[in-house]
């Protein structure tokens, strides 16, 4: 189900909400607190189930074993060499569930292709959402392993954790001790609400009328010969694509935040407007803010981070990139957008990252961006042939103009230029007032306006005439 | 005013920050009151079986089962099922396509709006190898009958007469170059092209030619083209001969309904031959009904209008007339034929009208029974290239 | 302590299960052509539609049905009747992937053709079914697409 669709608006959310804060037990607090958890769990099966009615059996098992991993890891045994077998387990079984599942299609196509074999990958299809499940499971176990947090004794305060349906299937990824309070006893209030609400019509306004809106003419554009694509409508292509894929990611973040909110959770930032970063290294500090500490805290720094000297970091660089880059997908496309970046950072450390410092900030600003729209071509496109043609349009082999470019860039340019102004950050502070519940009132009102739009913008999707066209 | 307060109440800081509470109070209830007014509208609204605007049936609840939940196609149903139901879909829709139009946007599901409310469609690509084929089957139908008399008309589309109301200029293929390409293609002792492009040049107007909301040229272009036709078959056919009448305007075509925009409106003409002499019988076969006439004036109270002309599109038609010849005429076409078929009446003493994408007998079977004196094609540019059945048909 | 380590075990022996049971739900089917084509069949409405021979086959999908183990095809000469049914028996070495993609380009052209004249036929070749499982694929152009589903899955 996504947050976007009818079911989720109109049936989903309306019933949740309503179990949810109708109170049960209005003099018992713990009990509250249970009944409220178990409301989100078990909400959060039924959205899981909307959309895998069979995976949901994975997910069970993977949350059951867990929980047991948990438990066991906190027991005191006199022998560490015993815990930490049981980690070991613990984050193999994880690792083999997001592996076979995701990668293993992927990983038996490349070997019948390295070694010219003929072996049948069973026909399997991916789990929504198994990534992002996935890595917080392991975050879970690594951070009770090393002590970090203490296991979660509740098996419906876990499932509630892991399930949650806000952050389920596009993260962002919530590391276990930055909930761990919350899941027993979290304030819900009516400002928390109001602000989970404003900002849940504003992830929608993002996803909805924005990446779809934007989306729509990136896949005109790539419906076409790309041959004989001008250089003008390419870079506007991607430029489209480069907008999607931001308000996209950061709308559905958005809503997960503020539907966090509503039901009292506060989850990390996820994007911190990525497009007016200065650099490489400060644009992954503001994309997918979740992700790249996930890499960073469970990854990186236990293989030594940069503590090694610099061949090792520059090996644990590669390492994290590439690993990134196949998060993102089991294709050879995103491994190699994960290294690009991992090249590029690399350099930017030891290369040109001193030299770039003296240039004026509008033009280091300007040639993150370049480097940014570039790696996602090669993200966008399904094939590296695909990617190597839209390069070439780009740098003109298909010529400067071709006959549609005016037409596309005039019915888009004004959606186009309130969109590039948004995600730069310029109507941040909108309005600029003093009076902050002034400003609240005024921002409320846009917003309601922006969820009436919408509701148009989604029902109006689904307009599928049928007309005796062709005669 | 000495009520007992909280201790920092009466401090602005304090009042400020119930204010907030309060504008926050007011979006909760206005969030929640928005959840549930539209679930309540579900609840109550009767669900509709089809829409009119779309001319399709809309989706009914989905039957809940366990396999349907297990294969997911329960979850989809439910999910279009609450769409196609929206209360107020069609006002949705229409505000939908006034906001895109307020943004720049000119396309809509295909259709661009144009400048002057011309609405366009997209013009299809010229297909080499399947124009061949069609080609090659008409000269071969052709060559089968060399006795006959033939004519193709090939009207261009409203893209490339009006290319100058196009939104933003977008170009499109160059349509006359096209004309060409099949034109070139086609070749029979008694075959004649004729140059619609040619016919409307003596035009004044050209707006005049298609209509806003409809991708079917108007009547007044296509008494060109058969005044055209009438010269090259030398029918003697003279403008003064018929007259062309308003019948309705308030024409709203597949354009406007495919663009969502149903506020624009044309004026539909008929042509009526003045020598009536033409009585005739219009017999719909597969219908099994026989009609008085080309015209079907009921289909002016429903929604596509178009349909006056020989009320739609069927596999064959026959008319029989009473004029004083022995010519007999076989057509093939597509629906812009429809409005020009009532001039031809007073001309030949039988007509047999082909429509290929619906005709499954075999041609032969007709062709054997009668002795065709004429074979006229009459089609648009845009089905043309798509067409798939035509071939097929002259072959049968 | 060691209940933690049984329920861990049990865990690890439900998901092996679990993916074994998954990657043989494709496993062949023992059912024959002959009563999976007749619940099929018996599940929708075939009385326009004929058996054809392999030729046609051939002609529609351009591929040999001597490649199959078994090819039942339904379908109509009537040029406005886009109802049909195949069901093909695939031989072990065979995914079937060439098969799917040439009736699905077949199945895109002709809703291509019925595209905005023919709204019935339209309605028909939009809600097509074609399904792969158990060596089997089946293809449906039918006013109750569901209900073949349904009769095929149980049939296997």
């Amino acid at each position: 189900m996504l947050f976007s669709s009818a079911t989720f608006l109109f049936v989903f959310l309306p019933v949740v909400l309503l179990f949810y804060f109708v109170p049960f037990f209005r003099h018992e607090p713990k009990l509250e607190i249970t009944k409220k958890n178990a409301v989100l769990c078990l909400a959060s099966l039924v959205f899981y189930a909307w959309g895998e009615p069979v995976y949901i059996l994975l997910m069970l098992i993977s949350i059951y074993f867990n929980y047991n991993i948990g438990l066991d890891l906190q027991t005191p045994v006199r022998n560490p060499k015993r815990r930490k077998t049981v980690f070991v387990c613990a984050v193999v079984f994880n690792l083999f569930v997001l592996g076979f599942f995701k990668y293993y299609p992927f990983a038996v196509d490349n070997l019948n292709r390295l070694f010219s074999m003929e072996i049948k990958a069973a026909n399997i299809s991916l789990p929504i959402g198994i990534s992002f499940y996935t890595f917080q499971i392991l975050s879970y176990v690594i951070d009770v392993y090393r002590g970090k947090c203490r296991a979660q004794r509740s098996l419906l305060s876990f499932a509630t954790y892991i399930t949650m349906f806000p952050q389920l299937i596009a993260g962002p990824i919530v590391q276990y001790g930055d909930i761990e309070r919350q899941l027993t006893g979290r304030r819900i209030g009516i400002r928390k609400f109001s602000a989970g609400v404003l900002f849940f019509v504003r992830g929608l306004g993002k996803k909805v009328l924005f990446a779809n809106t934007i989306g729509a003419v990136y896949t005109e554009i790539t419906a076409r010969d790309v041959s004989s694509l001008g250089l003008v409508t390419a870079w506007f292509g991607i430029l489209c694509y480069t907008l999607q894929i931001y308000f996209d990611f950061s709308g559905y973040s958005d809503m997960a935040i503020g539907l966090g909110k509503m039901f009292g959770f506060d989850f990390v930032q996820n994007f911190n407007f990525p497009y007016t970063a200065s650099s490489i290294k400060d644009f992954w500090s503001r994309w997918h803010i979740s992700l790249s500490a996930w890499f960073r805290d469970y990854v990186y720094i236990p293989l030594g981070g940069n503590r090694k000297g610099t061949a090792r970091t520059i090996v644990n660089l590669l390492i994290v990139w590439s690993l990134t880059g196949l998060w993102h997908g089991a294709a050879w496309n995103f491994v190699a957008w994960g290294a690009y970046y991992g090249v590029l950072l690399i350099l930017e450390k030891y290369v040109f990252g001193s030299l770039v410092e003296k240039l004026p900030l509008w033009a280091r600003r300007v040639l993150t961006m370049l480097i940014v729209i570039v790696g996602w071509v090669f993200f966008s496109a399904e094939t590296f042939g695909g990617a190597a043609k839209y390069l070439g349009a780009m740098v003109g082999f298909g010529g400067l103009w071709d006959g549609d470019t005016w037409y596309l860039l005039m019915s888009n340019l004004f959606p186009f230029a309130v969109m590039t102004c948004s995600a730069l950050g310029y109507f941040r502070k909108f309005p600029k007032l003093r009076n902050a519940n002034v400003r609240l009132a005024l921002q409320a009102v846009g917003y309601a306006a922006v969820l009436a739009l919408c509701v148009v913008s989604l029902v109006s999707d689904t307009y599928n005439p049928f007309l005796y066209f062709r005669f | 005013m000495k009520r007992p307060t909280a201790p920092d109440s009466n401090t602005p800081k304090a009042e400020k920050r119930s204010l907030t509470t309060l504008v926050c109070l007011c979006i909760c209830v206005a969030f929640a009151a928005f959840l549930a007014l539209h679930a309540f509208l579900f609840l109550v609204v009767p669900d509709k079986a089809m829409s009119e605007n779309e001319n399709r049936t809309l989706q009914q609840k989905p039957k809940l089962t366990l396999s349907a939940v297990a294969d997911g196609s329960f979850m989809k149903k439910y999910e279009t099922y609450l769409t196609d139901q929206f209360p107020g879909r069609d006002g949705l829709i229409s505000m939908h396509s006034f906001f895109a139009t307020l943004t720049g946007r000119r396309e809509e599901n295909g259709v661009l709006l144009g400048r002057r409310g011309f609405l366009f469609e997209r013009q299809t690509p010229l297909n080499e190898e399947l124009l061949q084929k069609t080609t090659d089957a008409i000269n071969d139908f052709l060559g089968q009958h060399r006795h006959a008399q033939a004519a193709m008309i090939l009207a261009p589309n409203s893209s490339y007469v009006l290319k100058k109301y196009l939104p933003y200029h977008i170009r499109m293929d160059d349509q006359k170059a096209q004309l060409s390409q099949v034109k070139a293609k086609l070749s029979g002792e008694k075959f004649s092209w004729i140059s619609v492009l040619k016919s409307y040049e003596k035009v004044e107007d050209p707006t005049t030619l298609y209509y806003r909301t409809d991708h079917h040229w108007t009547t007044d272009a296509a008494l060109r083209a058969f005044l055209a036709l009438s010269g090259k078959w030398e029918l003697g056919a003279k403008e003064k001969h018929f007259t062309v009448a308003a019948v309705s305007d308030r024409f709203s075509g597949t354009l406007a309904a495919s663009y969502g925009d149903r506020k624009l409106r044309d004026v539909l003409k008929v042509c009526i031959p003045n020598k009536s002499e033409g009585t005739y019988a219009v017999h719909y076969e597969s219908q099994n009904k026989t009609a008085p006439s080309v015209f079907d004036r009921t289909k002016l109270d429903q929604k596509n209008q178009y349909e006056v002309f020989l009320g739609g599109n069927f596999d064959k038609i026959v008319i029989q007339t009473l004029s004083q010849t022995e010519d007999t005429l076989l057509l093939f076409k597509d629906s812009y034929a429809n409005c020009l078929i009532p001039m031809l009446t007073p001309y030949f003493s039988k007509i047999v009208i082909i429509d290929p994408r619906y005709f499954s007998d075999s041609l032969q079977n007709i062709t054997d029974d009668n002795d065709f004196t004429h074979i006229l094609f009459v089609y648009n540019l845009n089905t043309f290239l798509a067409d798939k059945s035509l071939a097929g048909v002259l072959a049968s | 302590m060691n209940k933690l380590r049984i329920k861990e075990a049990a865990c690890v022996v439900v998901l092996l299960v679990f993916i074994l049971v998954l990657s043989t739900q494709n496993k062949q089917s023992s059912a024959d052509l002959q009563s999976v084509f007749d619940a099929v069949s018996g599940a929708v409405d075939v009385s326009a539609l004929e058996d054809c021979a392999e030729s046609r086959f051939k002609k529609e999908f351009g591929l040999d049905a001597q490649e199959f183990d078994d090819v039942r095809y339904l379908a109509s000469d009537d040029v406005m009747e886009v109802r049909e049914l195949l069901l093909v028996k695939l031989p072990q070495d065979n995914d079937g992937q060439a098969l799917l993609d040439r009736i699905k380009a077949s199945v895109n052209d002709k809703a291509e053709l019925f595209a905005g004249y023919a709204p019935e036929q339209s309605g028909y070749l939009e809600s097509y079914v074609l399904l792969q499982r158990s060596g089997y694929v089946l293809y449906v152009v039918s006013d109750t697409p569901d209900e073949a589903v349904r009769a095929f899955k149980k049939a296997l």
